[in-house]
């Protein structure tokens, strides 16, 4: 902190924050209750003071590169404590989505993703991928395996698998890129090198993302802790029901006894962790709305991507009941394929664009938890 | 002196009130102080030493008490409010109402009722840091000097052993409250301030630990007539601390709680580190700040103070306060916004250094009055009130009696230009 540097303010870094949920972050005169007042900040080199001042002065280098941006859950405790309503909790969430949006491999499509006005355009991809793919189904039937009782009469069950994995790949190739370049700026810019074998550091992390280890640390918002976790495991459980599906679809098929076993575990696994979903993400939703003007009400980065989650789970939710409901199982309904396209093009959104949405915090978080394991920073 | 029949009012009788009283009195006004405490006097009376001269206040206090008693163009009522003020034909119909103070003029403070009385009550002059009975002297130098009951505390003629012992006549447990009708040219409120109630401020544990106490409880435990007789000690087990740690902003320039800045309370802390070193040099004295605040001249007090030994000044605001029950401590936790690092400091005792609040900040005034955020009043209000001393800001001592006699020549201005 004493060596001599000069700042050059990034006033358009300034403005970005003060956009996204950070309006307040001028309000700050450096007094630090928020460093000390916070659950999970280190002794070393504490937070949130050095990134108020940071913010403050548009340093947007140190800010994205910081790995206790990470560190921070936005449990709510400087907020409330800050005697100048600068909100520091709400200005690091702001920081995380400029970190989110400065090292998205492709910067424009962060852009789009995280402000009010790209949805049309990022949500236009999916829909005419989706409807071409429902275009061209019948001919793909004839030639291509589809699953009767999945929509597969509407929407083609291989070009869906298709589209997904591709969506998948792109979404790890951002995250890969996205990732490394962070831990690239994180060791140049942090005082400390990180020690300690990568492997055994990322496992150790993992072990306390699952239970919210630290999340649970925060003395406000303790229910917050709870929402998220069901909705993680909910993620979590979605994706094994995906997996299972793969399974059946291409190696077992339904018609064999593990093929009959593995439907049954899908259809379970699947509905608990739907319900799930539509329990966590709509505590979480409840927790934000709930929350009051001088706690900080978020951003579109928050919203639009909370919304994304519920309409995944309810559009999910309905397109399984409509099927089921409607008369014949194997030829839905005109409400029934409308409630699954837009099921397909809101899961679309989640996966293909995570790396991008706030959702690239599963990745960024895990990275900067990771560092400041090694750099022991918590 | 002469009287020329026009009656200035003044709401408070603390160092503000008492100064301009004695101004307009001087320039031939007739002065009628309201003081709502059983003594003149107000926070001033309560602090050991003030600024800039570091002497106790009873040498400026006295030369006031007896400018008062040489003026009979004064009179001073004590447990006394201003209920109310009806402008009318270019002045105000004012109504006082008194409380029964129980102990009349004949009262000699022998001392005798004292000693017989089997009740006792807090101390407020003193924060609650000791008792006194039910019937008491205010303080050493009160103004009157007289006993009062405490009527919450006092059982009345059921008990009445004061009464027996009074050779004087002096107790009368059937006095009433009166109303007083006032005539008044011009109205001056200085009302003064309350400090900050420290308990609000829940993770800096005033309250839970006995040996966080707040700046004016420091200034009576250096008083020589205060709890402890001027002994420094801490109030959990009388021990002298070997390191005190002194929390500025304590709910001050926090929109929690006081938004405003003091403007007194770091000068108020340099004097306590005085104190502390006076008492023994090898006490550690800590201070935690967000800006050190010295208005003007007192910047030198800054240099000062920061040159002593044993005295270190830490840029970082507490924000923690627990207790190491082990070691019989208190551990404040601040991050040193310098070099970066989180201090978590023991220390033997803690002084929040909280702010001035302005005692009329939710009181219903009797006359039409503006008041800023902070609550503190505006300078002047309806036709012939002016406001003086802390009531209007917050500051200190020095400041406030060149306020209260431009205040004084206001009300005079006021009544002269009719």
């Amino acid at each position: 902190m004493s060596e001599r540097s000069l700042v050059k303010p990034d006033l358009n870094f300034i403005r970005e924050l003060k956009t996204a949920g950070g309006d307040t972050l001028k309000q700050c005169y450096q007094c630090a209750t928020c460093s000390v007042v916070c659950p999970q900040s280190p002794d070393d080199r504490p937070f949130p003071r050095k990134e108020m001042i940071w913010a403050g002065w548009g340093m947007k280098d140190k800010l994205v590169s910081d790995p206790d941006i990470w560190l921070c859950h936005h449990c709510g405790d400087c907020t409330s404590y800050c005697p100048r309503g600068a909100k520091p909790g709400e200005v690091l969430g702001a920081i995380r989505k400029g970190a989110i949006e400065h090292y998205a491999a492709l910067p424009g499509l962060a852009k789009a993703v995280n402000d009010r006005s790209g949805l049309t355009k990022i949500l236009a991809v999916p829909v005419v991928i989706l409807l071409v793919g429902a275009l061209i189904t019948p001919a793909l039937n004839r030639i291509l395996p589809y699953h009767e009782g999945a929509y597969g009469a509407f929407m083609n069950t291989w070009f869906v698998d298709f589209t997904f994995i591709s969506a998948a790949l792109f979404a790890i190739w951002s995250a890969y890129k996205g990732v490394t370049n962070m831990w690239a700026d994180m060791k140049a810019n942090s005082p400390t090198q990180p020690t300690g074998n990568l492997t055994e550091n990322v496992v150790a992390v993992v072990k306390d993302i699952v239970p919210h280890k630290k999340f649970k640390e925060c003395d406000v918002n303790q229910e917050r802790a709870t929402a998220h976790m069901l909705t993680l495991y909910a993620f979590i459980g979605l994706a094994i029901t995906t997996t299972i599906g793969f399974i059946i679809m291409y190696f077992t098929g339904e018609e064999s006894v593990v093929g009959k076993m593995l439907f049954l575990m899908m259809k379970f696994i699947g509905n608990v962790s739907a319900v799930a979903l539509l329990a966590g993400a709509g505590l979480l939703f409840i927790n934000r709305k709930s929350k009051d003007e001088k706690s900080g009400l978020g951003s579109y980065f928050d919203w639009g991507f909370l919304w994304m989650v519920l309409l995944v789970g309810v559009t999910g939710f309905l397109a399984q009941m409509l099927r089921v409901a409607g008369a014949d199982n194997h030829n839905p309904n005109i409400l029934a394929k409308a409630t699954y396209f837009v099921h397909l093009v809101t899961v679309f959104y989640l996966f293909a664009y995570a790396p991008y949405s706030k959702f690239a915090h599963l990745f960024y978080r895990t990275t900067g938890l990771v560092f400041g394991r090694m750099t022991s920073r918590q | 002196m002469s009287d020329n029949g026009k009656t200035i009012l003044v709401v408070g009788g603390g160092i503000s009130g008492m100064t301009t009283a004695i101004e307009a009195a001087e320039a031939g006004y007739k002065a009628v102080i309201v003081e709502k405490n059983s003594y003149l006097g107000g926070r001033v009376a309560q602090m050991n030493k003030y600024f800039p001269k570091l002497c106790p206040p009873y040498c400026g206090m006295e030369i006031n008490f007896r400018r008062i008693r040489a003026n009979a163009n004064i009179r001073s009522y004590t447990l006394a409010e201003l209920e109310s003020a009806r402008r009318s034909n270019g002045s105000y119909e004012a109504t006082l109402r008194v409380r029964p103070r129980f102990v009349n003029a004949k009262c000699t403070a022998c001392g005798e009722c004292e000693k017989v009385c089997p009740v006792e009550r807090p101390n407020e002059f003193n924060f609650g840091m000791d008792k006194t009975k039910a019937i008491y002297f205010p303080h050493d130098m009160a103004m009157p000097a007289r006993y009062v009951i405490d009527e919450a505390t006092c059982p009345g003629s059921s008990c009445a052993k004061c009464v027996a012992v009074c050779q004087y006549d002096a107790i009368e447990l059937d006095m009433q409250p009166e109303t007083v009708a006032v005539k008044a040219d011009a109205i001056v409120m200085a009302t003064g301030w309350d400090p900050y109630d420290a308990a609000k401020i829940d993770n800096l544990g005033f309250g839970p630990h006995a040996d966080v106490i707040t700046n004016v409880m420091m200034e009576r435990l250096a008083a020589g007539n205060g709890p402890t007789g001027g002994k420094i000690q801490r109030p959990s087990d009388g021990k002298e601390p070997a390191s005190v740690a002194f929390v500025q902003c304590a709910g001050s320039r926090d929109e929690n709680h006081l938004e405003h800045c003091s403007s007194i309370c770091c000068l108020a802390t340099f004097k306590h580190i005085a104190y502390l070193h006076e008492q023994n040099p090898e006490i550690q004295a800590y201070m935690f700040y967000i800006d050190l605040r010295a208005q003007g001249k007192y910047e030198s007090f800054v240099q000062s103070v920061s040159a002593q030994e044993n005295t270190t000044l830490i840029k970082g605001k507490v924000a923690k306060i627990e207790a190491d029950d082990a070691a019989g401590q208190l551990v404040v936790t601040a991050e040193n916004a310098v070099t970066g690092e989180k201090v978590h400091q023991a220390v033997d005792m803690v002084v929040l250094a909280t702010g001035m609040d302005a005692a009329a900040r939710d009181a219903t005034l009797p006359v039409s009055m503006e008041r800023e955020r902070s609550g503190f009043l505006l300078p002047a209000g309806s036709e012939g009130v002016f406001t003086t001393g802390v009531a209007k800001k917050p500051t200190d001592v020095a400041s406030c009696t060149q306020d209260a006699t431009a205040a004084a020549l206001k009300a005079i201005q006021t009544i002269v230009r009719r």
